[in-house]
């Protein structure tokens, strides 16, 4: 197995961008919210 | 405006793949942890990021604090930043504890210990969530009063996170960086870092701008619903 690919190397990557990614889509859903309102 | 904030999520991206590209490929492993040790360039920025963003948090804490009965229009802008920055600030929080966890699974074999820079690390997460939540369950000005001086009350765990590991000794590794002699990385390692941290801090700024705007929005909402009840009075 290629060492380069330590499971928890993997899974430490994998977490932050899940996290960012949540957030961001969290921001998103805000931005969509707060357009929709303001236009009211 | 628009094709600024594009070019700069462009760049955000450009930057974390090239980061990625020379902590995976580029950078040499470490000599005892081996590849393990490349969680170094996706942790170190998370708390680098952690520790701006709750900074801007203070700041603005302070400007809202101080201006909030003279400049009404500065006060909202400032306590929007707060909002914004602490909520970025939580997210790196997260991620620095996750991200550790993993890594002192790998290293120590355990996820967690009640050691003094986690449990530091932990309690100020744990104040910050307290933040937002009041945020979150409360409104109107004496929100925004309570929340600034929570901020104040709540920065002051920063420091004593920076110094767990230089005052008490016990299972997180010594300070690698600003530790004294026998402490940084070593230069061939640097590169790697230093472009994931460019390309977390870009990120920051861009998410906290969007969420910037969106909570600026809202708030001239709330205005306009103010002055709107007020006239029907």
């Amino acid at each position: 197995m290629n060492e380069l690919f330590h499971r928890h190397l993997i899974a430490a990557y994998t977490v932050t961008w899940v996290i960012h990614l949540c957030y961001l889509g969290y921001v998103a859903l805000k931005w969509r919210q707060t357009r929709r309102t303001g236009d009211q | 405006m628009k094709v600024l904030r594009w070019l700069w999520a462009a760049a955000t991206l450009a930057v974390l793949a090239n980061g990625f590209r020379v902590a995976m490929f580029v950078v040499p492993a470490d000599r005892d942890q081996g590849d393990l040790s490349r969680i170094l360039y996706y942790h170190v920025p998370s708390w680098c990021g952690m520790a701006i963003f709750f900074a801007l948090n203070l700041i603005c804490s302070v400007v809202y604090l101080s201006v909030r009965n003279r400049n009404r229009a500065l006060a909202l802008k400032a306590d929007a930043l707060a909002l914004t920055s602490a909520e970025m600030g939580v997210v790196y929080c997260l991620i620095g504890m996750t991200t550790g966890s993993i890594w002192g699974r790998a290293a120590w074999g355990i996820w967690w210990t009640w050691d003094a820079r986690l449990t530091t690390t932990l309690v100020l997460w744990l104040i910050y969530v307290a933040y937002l939540l009041l945020r979150k369950f409360a409104s109107g000005a004496e929100m925004r009063t309570l929340a600034a001086v929570l901020a104040i009350f709540g920065y002051a765990d920063v420091p004593i996170v920076y110094m767990s590991t230089r005052w008490w000794r016990t299972q997180h590794p010594a300070p690698v960086f600003f530790g004294g002699p026998n402490s940084g990385l070593d230069p061939s390692m640097l590169p790697a870092l230093f472009w994931n941290m460019a390309g977390w801090i870009m990120w920051g700024i861009m998410v906290v701008s969007f969420r910037y705007m969106a909570e600026r929005r809202a708030q001239q909402v709330e205005e306009k619903a103010a002055v709107a009840a007020l006239e029907v009075a």
